[in-house]
């Protein structure tokens, strides 16, 4: 091989292994973004589900016990874990609201160094409903 | 530079490309279950003795159905032809009554959606996602707003 090739083939390599240090951090870093985002969007929709079960509850029991339903009904994964459903606010009344806040773990499947972002990572959401399940009282003739 | 490009680059394009894909079908999944839980799938059937409540899936089981009609809509949208393979989406609903509460009850969405490969990448096995279909599936349930009592 003369001079001019092995330059050549040496460039190439550099170019491969450059390419590959930009290349490769960025497509992690995207899976890691797109495991956030469904993350973020599960808690969000569990929330929303909680809500709008406590929300056709009769009275605070039944709403807690709906909102506890929701929370056993989410089959955690390796990425998703530590899901907590909170009914902060009940009204009791046909005019009232019920509020549901969940909260995930989120375990990143790749660690990005320079960004100090994970190994896991928590995401909060709240939801709120109006209530349903009481009915309002007779209008008086 | 030929290694870059075949190795790395258009392989991660069309992974990108798939997760494009991906959320357009979860966008989808999110519109037939909101459908499926404003349907009045339960109810109160007084036919017998104690009333009591049954499940009326035809809004699912129709084929001019109001979740069939939806994808449809989104087959002959921009966002289907962008996605679909050309294979019908196919969802099936149920509805457990023992589940849940008397005033809250669940519906149950399963949503196969077939997806073709965003570039076609030329490798001797056929790989889904990379020169192969994909299939996507979706497991999901709602609170029926419309619950007899």
């Amino acid at each position: 091989m003369t001079g001019v090739g092995r330059r050549k083939s040496g460039q190439s390599i550099t170019e491969v292994v450059v390419g590959g240090l930009i290349l490769v951090p960025i497509v992690l870093a995207i899976i890691d973004l797109a495991v956030v985002v469904l993350g973020g969007e599960i808690c969000n929709d569990l929330a929303k589900q909680a809500a709008r079960a406590a929300a056709n509850a009769s009275g605070r029991p039944e709403a807690v016990a709906a909102v506890a339903d929701v929370q056993t009904h989410f089959t955690a994964s390796s990425l998703y874990t530590g899901l907590n459903l909170n009914l902060s606010q009940y009204d009791g009344t046909p005019d009232g609201i019920a509020t549901v806040i969940s909260s995930v773990t989120i375990n990143l499947p790749v660690a990005i160094p320079f960004l100090q972002v994970g190994p896991s990572m928590g995401v909060k959401s709240q939801a709120t409903e109006a209530i349903v399940g009481i009915a309002p009282p007779r209008p008086v003739n | 530079m030929y290694i870059l490009l075949m190795v790395f680059f258009f392989p991660f394009l069309n992974l990108i490309g798939m997760c494009v894909e991906y959320g357009d079908c979860l966008y989808l999944n999110s519109l037939i279950l909101r459908q499926a839980t404003l349907e009045h799938l339960l109810v109160m059937d007084n036919s017998s003795g104690t009333p009591q409540l049954t499940t009326d899936l035809s809004a699912s089981t129709d084929p001019a159905g109001s979740l069939n009609t939806i994808i449809n809509a989104w087959m002959n949208g921009g966002l289907g032809k962008f996605a679909s393979s050309g294979v019908m989406p196919v969802q099936t609903i149920n509805v457990d009554l023992t589940e849940g509460t008397p005033r809250c009850k669940y519906v149950h969405l399963d949503l196969n959606v077939e997806c073709k490969p965003f570039l076609n990448i030329p490798f001797f096995l056929r790989i889904p996602g990379l020169n192969a279909p994909m299939m996507f599936k979706f497991h999901s349930r709602g609170v029926i707003e419309n619950v007899p009592s």
